[in-house]
């Protein structure tokens, strides 16, 4: 019997393919050298390790076909920047999967709202999917987006098939538009008057930095969402994964373990308290 | 209310139900936190015939324990005898109400001298064997010399670790002989300070803390975890030596319970720690000098330990002996071996007013009282800005911690094999990049990172492993620099 491994071995992974986005993110699936990728739930991370280098937690996007794990990086450090640079065939550490996921189940029967900033999306892609395939089960969806950039949105295509092939209302704003932008300029709160939903029967699952979780929540909140009915994902340095290394606290919440997904009822008190 | 006596002295018979009934409490990591279980049993059968579970460890939960084995055995319970351990707080022996209504359903409330509390195993109920009154020996035992301790311990295997006068400070290091323990040393402990002071007697261990706690031996401040190349990982084997504490306090006993929990209870188990923690004999050595800076008394964890170790000491003056309790099997295998003569009254008595006296000289205190309501209420105080206004954020606080658990990751990579390590160290949430998001701190101030720390010790640690992060062993205080109390903070805030 193998003996009980240490909660900080990596297992190793191989780069199956690389796809660069746009400007600094590239998309990279990635399978286990050994075996099968473990289940996952939308909204998961995994712990991403480039030997030598580093780890941090990367959102799991998807399933790829072949089975591995979907996963989008921004180069904007050391370890990302490295991780951007795997090429395939080459070798990674993974642990994971970690966290909390979104709950689809509690958006059954409501219109639904997703809203992403920048690469918040990437969490977020999984649960799109999972609106699109099973369409029926949710009312209205609508899909707000806010980026830098237009470089800077991620996921295009898959945005342009959700709004032609599943009718999804898919808007997209950027704080810096170039000259060939047309679409709406600004914060992605803007959006939500852009959009049909019924405030008292909505869900909605929001990603972002905290000033985007902050401003979109209680935008929605205003006008009649319960918080209870807002699921965000939360981002703190983390080291770890796993509830050991103290690093992502957010007052009495490991993010790592009792999220990163926490209903907004329970986040906004805290998010509320600057620097906790 | 006295506390009752020991009137089953380890021996559990019971020929009848009714006779005899016995109470604990445990706790259990769920995924939704800590629950307590309070069971009571009738050893005549071993039906648990009371039982309660709670979210909390408050009297309510062994009192409904109590109803309820009360109430199944028809309400009254005439000639009983209750027993348990005297286990913490809200247990079943520190209660006062728990004792009330034991005598009035007819039951007097027998427990365990500390020391004897642990009849099988740590919190655990009388085995089978004990109940048949075949356990392993728990009577006090009195030697007047510890070298044969030393030389038992060292022949079984284990690097002995004890107080060594050093540099100025007691330190923990190795060993070899009771001679090269200190002799007549004290020290004086207050905020930011810390000195040796030299007494005209023969008496070993009275002091408070030294700078080092138990953590270094369960959690080292640095160790390699992995090694990689190309797609083979290796786990590093964690080395995990035999080691013999002598003369760890029962404040750092309380400080490895809690690191138990951070370790051992979620739901990622650390193998290495639980290798390192099971290769520790503890040898503890209840208080009797506490330090300027110990509130103990405050946390509810000394001056005298109530389990958690193989061994507890008690020195005694006038003749110079030491009180000897076991804890464990071990511990008593090891009192086997040793040339002792059995503790008489005099001696017990002796022992409990030397942590009766130290109880009363605690150099600071605590009212812990709701502080895990009011302190993360209290964020927005202007007190967090005066205490960084002073703090240097140097980290020595959580480097001395005893349960201060945090560590960062630091990789490498060998030029010549192309290997890759990662190894984990020690942290602190007092540095700027402990929080850093997307190239900037979370908590950029030093008011942030102070009530981070403050908070998370004595109020969200609660949240996280259902207890305090403190054991009032007052080392935060005696080793910061500019001598920021904890205590006094918490005063000011509340």
């Amino acid at each position: 019997m193998r003996p009980e491994p240490h909660p900080m071995t990596p297992e190793p992974y191989r780069v199956r393919s690389r796809r660069p986005d746009r400007a600094d993110t590239v998309t990279l699936t990635l399978e286990p050298v050994q075996g099968v990728c473990p289940p996952f739930v939308p909204g998961q991370f995994t712990m991403l390790y480039a030997p030598g280098v580093g780890e941090i937690p990367i959102s799991i996007s998807g399933r790829a076909r072949s089975g591995g794990y979907v996963q989008t990086i921004r180069a904007v450090g050391a370890v990302s920047g490295a991780l951007c640079r795997k090429r395939r065939g080459e070798i990674v550490g993974l642990r994971g999967p970690y966290g909390t996921g979104w709950d689809m189940s509690a958006a059954a029967g409501l219109d639904v709202v997703v809203a992403a900033g920048g690469l918040g999306l990437a969490p977020l892609r999984p649960v799109v999917r999972d609106l699109a395939r099973h369409a029926s089960r949710y009312g209205r969806v609508s899909v707000i987006v806010g980026a830098r950039t237009p470089a800077t949105v991620i996921y295009p295509r898959e945005l342009a098939r959700w709004r032609d092939d599943h009718g999804i209302d898919v808007q997209v704003t950027v704080d810096h538009p170039d000259r060939a932008w047309k679409g709406p300029v600004g914060l992605v709160t803007r959006l939500i008057d852009r959009i049909v939903f019924d405030p008292r029967h909505a869900f909605a699952f929001i990603c972002g930095p905290d000033a985007m979780i902050k401003a979109t929540a209680a935008e929605l909140v205003r006008r009649g969402v319960r918080p209870g009915r807002l699921a965000v994902l939360l981002e703190r340095n983390m080291k770890c994964g796993v509830g050991r290394c103290g690093h992502c606290q957010l007052g009495p919440l490991f993010v790592c373990v009792d999220g990163p997904v926490v209903t907004y009822d329970r986040a906004a008190p805290l998010l509320a308290v600057r620097e906790l | 209310m006295p506390r009752p006596g020991d009137l089953v002295e380890r021996d559990f018979p019971a020929s009848a139900p009714n006779q005899l009934w016995v109470a604990d409490l445990t706790y259990i990591h769920t995924w939704s936190g800590f629950v307590y279980a309070a069971f009571v049993i009738d050893v005549y059968s071993r039906m648990i015939v009371g039982w309660r579970l709670a979210g909390h460890l408050r009297t309510d939960l062994p009192l409904d324990a109590l109803e309820m084995a009360i109430w199944r055995r028809g309400g009254t319970v005439n000639g009983l005898v209750h027993h348990s351990d005297r286990g913490c707080q809200g247990g079943f022996n520190l209660s006062i109400r728990y004792t009330e209504r034991l005598a009035d359903a007819g039951a007097p409330h027998l427990s365990s001298p500390a020391g004897r509390a642990v009849v099988c195993e740590r919190r655990g109920f009388p085995s089978r064997r004990c109940s048949g009154g075949r356990g392993y020996p728990m009577d006090a035992v009195v030697m007047d010399s510890l070298e044969p301790l030393v030389t038992e311990l060292r022949s079984r295997g284990f690097t002995v670790v004890g107080p060594v006068a050093r540099n100025g400070a007691i330190r923990m290091d190795e060993v070899s002989s009771a001679a090269e323990l200190p002799r007549g040393k004290g020290d004086q402990q207050e905020p930011g300070r810390y000195r040796l002071t030299e007494r005209d007697d023969d008496m070993i261990f009275d002091f408070a803390a030294s700078p080092d706690s138990a953590k270094r031996y369960t959690q080292p401040p640095r160790q390699t975890l992995v090694r990689m190349r190309e797609e083979t990982v290796e786990e590093v084997e964690p080395e995990a030596p035999l080691v013999a504490l002598l003369g760890v306090r029962p404040c750092d006993l309380a400080a490895l319970a809690v690191q138990d929990r951070v370790f051992l209870g979620g739901r990622h188990p650390d193998p290495a720690y639980r290798r390192r923690r099971e290769a520790l004999f503890l040898v503890t050595v209840n208080c009797a000098v506490p330090g300027g800076t110990c509130f103990c008394v405050s946390m509810g964890t000394g001056p005298r330990a109530s389990t958690g170790f193989d061994l507890a000491l008690t020195e005694l003056a006038a003749p110079h002996r030491f009180l000897i309790e076991a804890g464990s099997e071990r511990g008593a295998e090891v009192i086997e071996a040793l040339p002792h003569v059995p503790a008489v009254q005099h001696d017990l008595v002796a022992a409990e007013a030397v942590s009766r006296t130290a109880a009363e000289h605690m150099g600071r205190q605590v009212e812990t009282e709701g502080i895990q309501e009011w302190l993360p209420e209290a964020h927005d105080s202007p007190r967090w800005n005066e205490v960084a206004s002073r703090c240097l954020a140097c980290t020595n606080c959580t480097m001395v911690c005893p349960t201060c658990f945090c560590t960062t990751m630091e990789d490498t990579t060998d030029l010549g094999s192309g290997t890759a390590e990662r190894i984990e160290r020690w942290d602190s949430c007092f540095t700027l990049e402990f929080s850093e998001l997307n190239g900037s701190p979370v908590r950029g101030s030093g008011a942030g990172r102070y009530r981070q720390w403050l908070t998370h010790k004595f109020a969200t640690w609660f949240d996280q492993f259902g207890t305090s992060g403190c054991v009032g062993c007052g080392r935060c205080i005696t080793w910061c620099p500019v001598g920021i109390d904890v205590t006094e903070e918490l005063a000011n805030l509340r």
